[in-house]
């Protein structure tokens, strides 16, 4: 051992500390990253090549456990979200619709009790309009949010196609990086960021290859990844939201009809079953309710030969109603009041007493009595009785009119309340693992800069021996002359 | 790689996150502690929400109920207070009739008496008939003298006797004839189908819903017994008290007026009892709705309420929590290992 060894150790000792100090500071500098996995420098001194190398604090099994619990966490969130939008679209908490239909029966009531004055008649048919207004601007409201989901699945789909080709990138960097012993570790960060955004939205599997290389599969084994991007698109119907699908690799998404079994897929699973299940069901309830207006308010001809009509409420394909006996799609966006009881386009509001808005033979009150209260009274007890609703529809067949209404608006409330249930449990998941998984792979600044001192006392004991061996050699050389 | 550690980024974000929660929960609480109710009603109640819309709903529709019952009674005491006044009026007619000789009723006097029955069987309130049955917008009893009733009597006289009232042979009618035909020939005329010549009210009441559940008859018209028998012996006694006949047959007249208001009377009498039981069972109706409507409102308002002391409790607790966790994010990002170097 000379001292020329012990000048050389003390160099390659100084070199390794400023190596270890950069690491450090790369750790400083991304400290308040969360995508940001430690470097740890690895003790090289055994290596002889001088090579170095750098870890990453990585913790795989942490990470896919926590990018599973963020898929649930995200499709839970946006379905709590968005059934709070619609809720508060239609009015639900403040029970809107029913509250209008509740007023309809009210002022039918006082009408019934003073069937002469033709102002209570009158106060009817406004009710009325009121009520068709608000069922035909709720239907169109579905019809409004069913495109802004739309889009969103479109708008989705199309990052996760951007997803997938930065991820090519970024693979095809580690592969080409791990092949000739590069540090790849900036890379594979990115990497990890990449996998996080694409499971907010579908949930991912991956497959380790060799050399680092990654193939990305989703639920039901679909083929995201694999050397290449696959094909994300997305095929939005504009009439019909039920139609609404996302194919991967030509494949389409199969989602399922249960709400909460959709939201834990991830946010394309989520807005695909409000467009498939929800928004279509939340349709046909109105068309039910506004077929059951139809029918209560219709017209009979006494001498039953002739088909029943229209009376109060129409719609576009009236006034015929005796087709009327299941659900007709759409009948909610053209649900109004019968011109023949408005006094604005000349009809009265009589008709609601007498009968006859469609001819003489459909008169209840022939001999056209002004007190007359029996056809009113049989309306306003139509609200309360059971009406034959269509099947498919979740207030079921046998509940009144005023029932299903108070029905669907319960139904709607319950299950956003539920929705916000599930997706606060969810994110409380998340954020558990999120902090779990922080803390095994972040930087924790006060342990760099306690490293950074003791890599400060290893240099200046690194560069003593420096200053010590040029001592000695001085004196070498001085007392050799 | 740690087993067990902190990073910054946990620790910055742990406190950050406390901060948003409790500020959230303090919009709530305050909400809670100013109303009393819960802020979000779905939230508190889940399932049974749909029983307290049911509830509030059902309160609701008792109390438009009540409303409209409140405009029948209004009908109801304006026919018993008219039907008081027919009471009276006929039993002036009866006692009038009796009278003989000098002072006994004229047939001016008998006009008059049928002016203030007619006015008083055409009652109205707020725009309705109330003795007209359903066909409210008709006054139901007309002008007696020019009606087809009025033409009825007269073709009975006719038919009996040969001649009409206006005829000067009605001098020639005896007493005992003239007393029979209008016991047997006019007064069944009034009674039975001829009533229609007069009488523009329908058979049918008024019906009104009560209850929820029960719709009844409540009002009672002017083709009630009272009504025929008053007007039988007003008009008659208007009629023939104008012929001119001597005073045995003009004091048969003023019997058979006096016998037929009397019996007017009574049966006046009956009709006011029975708009003085429709009466009772709307009170009885009113009753019960207000009952059961604050009843179904008490309960609703039971589901949704919120303790306002202890809403206002939890609002304290997270106020001093959220200040708590200020000082703690400040002093703990103030740790750190460079001010001890």
């Amino acid at each position: 051992m000379s001292l020329t060894a012990a000048l050389m150790n003390a160099h390659a000792s100084i070199f390794d500390v400023s190596r270890r100090v950069s690491t450090v500071a790369s750790n400083i500098t991304h400290a308040d990253d969360p995508n940001y996995v430690r470097r740890i420098a690895v003790n090289s001194v055994a290596n002889s090549n001088n090579a170095y190398a750098t870890q990453r604090a990585a913790a795989p099994q942490m990470e896919s456990m926590r990018r599973e619990s963020m898929t649930g966490s995200s499709g839970a969130e946006l379905t709590a979200e968005k059934l709070e939008q619609l809720s508060r679209l239609l009015g639900n908490a403040e029970g809107t619709t029913s509250g209008l239909m509740k007023e309809l029966q009210t002022q039918m009531e006082l009408y019934a009790a003073s069937p002469a004055d033709s102002a209570l008649g009158d106060a009817v048919v406004g009710k009325a309009e009121q009520l068709a207004t608000t069922i035909r601007s709720n239907a169109q409201s579905l019809h409004g949010f069913a495109h802004v989901v739309g889009s969103e699945i479109r708008d989705e789909a199309g990052k996760l196609q951007q997803l997938l080709t930065d991820f090519a990138g970024v693979n095809k960097a580690i592969v080409a990086g791990r092949t000739i012993g590069q540090d790849v570790s900036d890379a594979l960060d990115e990497r990890s960021r990449l996998l996080n955004e694409m499971s907010a939205i579908v949930p991912v599997s991956q497959i380790h290859r060799e050399n680092g290389d990654m193939m990305l599969l989703t639920s039901n084994g679909v083929t995201m990844f694999d050397k290449v991007p696959r094909d994300v698109t997305a095929v939005i119907d504009s009439t019909d939201s039920s139609r609404n699908a996302v194919y991967i690799d030509g494949i389409a998404i199969r989602v399922s009809a249960d709400r909460e079994s959709a939201g834990a897929n991830g946010r394309l699973s989520a807005l695909l079953n409000m467009s498939q299940q929800t928004l279509p069901g939340a349709l046909t309830e109105l068309d039910e309710m506004a077929r059951a207006l139809v029918v209560t308010f219709g017209e009979s001809d006494s001498s039953a030969t002739l088909p029943d009509m229209a009376g109060l409420f129409t719609w576009n394909g009236g006034p015929d109603i005796s087709g009327l006996t299941s659900h007709v799609p759409s009948m909610a966006l053209s649900l109004s009041v019968n011109p023949a009881f408005l006094s604005s386009a000349g009809g009265s509001s009589a008709a609601l007493r007498d009968g006859g808005a469609n001819g003489a033979s459909y008169l209840d009150n022939s001999a056209g009595y002004a007190s007359y209260s029996a056809r009113l009274e049989s309306i306003v007890s139509a609200f309360d009785t059971p009406f034959g609703f269509d099947p498919s529809v979740a207030g079921g067949t046998s509940k009144s009119l005023m029932d299903f209404t108070l029905g669907i608006e319960a139904n709607m409330e319950t299950a956003r309340v539920s929705a916000a249930d599930t997706a606060l449990r969810a994110s409380a998941l998340t954020t558990s693992l999120t902090e779990r998984f922080s803390n095994t792979v972040n930087v924790n600044l006060d342990e760099e800069i306690a490293l950074l001192v003791d890599l400060q006392n290893s240099y200046e004991a690194s560069s003593r021996i420096v200053s010590v061996v040029d001592e000695m050699l001085a004196q070498l050389f001085q007392a050799t002359g | 790689m740690r087993v067990s550690g902190a990073s910054t980024y946990s620790l910055a974000n742990s406190l950050r996150t406390t901060l948003i929660n409790t500020q959230a929960k303090i919009e709530k609480a305050n909400v809670e502690a100013v109303t009393g109710q819960a802020a979000d009603t779905a939230e508190k109640l889940g399932a049974t929400v749909h029983r307290y819309r049911y509830l509030m709903r059902q309160s609701e529709r008792l109390d438009s109920i009540s409303t409209a019952n409140s405009l029948t009674i209004g009908r109801l005491s304006a026919s018993q207070a008219a039907l008081g006044g027919f009471a009276s009026t006929t039993q002036a007619l009866s006692a009038a009739a009796h009278i003989e000789g000098i002072g006994a009723v004229s047939s001016n006097g008998m006009k008059n008496y049928l002016t203030q029955l007619t006015a008083l069987a055409n009652t109205s309130q707020q725009g309705i008939h109330v003795f007209a049955g359903i066909n409210t917008d008709v006054t139901p009893i007309p002008d007696y003298a020019t009606s087809q009733l009025a033409a009825d009597v007269e073709a009975a006289f006719t038919a009996r006797f040969g001649f009409g009232t206006g005829d000067p042979s009605i001098a020639t009618v005896s007493a005992a004839d003239m007393a029979d035909f209008l016991q047997n020939d006019a007064l069944p005329l009034f009674t039975g189908t001829g009533w229609a010549g007069l009488s523009r009210a329908t058979d049918e009441g008024i019906q009104s819903r009560i209850l929820p559940t029960e719709i009844t008859q409540t009002s009672v018209g002017t083709n009630e017994n009272a009504f025929r028998l008053a007007f039988a012996a007003a008009g008659l006694g208007a009629t023939f008290l104008d012929l001119n006949v001597d005073e045995g047959v003009g004091d048969a007249i003023r019997a058979f007026v006096h016998k037929t208001a009397a019996n007017a009377t009574a049966e006046t009498t009956i009709l006011q009892g029975k708009v003085g039981h429709m009466q009772e069972r709307m009170q009885n109706a009113q009753d019960r709705l207000s009952q059961q409507s604050s009843l179904m409102r008490e309960f609703a308002d039971e589901m949704v309420a919120v303790d306002p002391y202890e809403a206002a409790t939890r609002l304290n607790n997270l106020i001093q929590q959220l200040e708590t966790s200020y000082t703690l994010t400040g002093r703990v990002q103030n740790l750190s290992l460079l001010r001890y170097i």
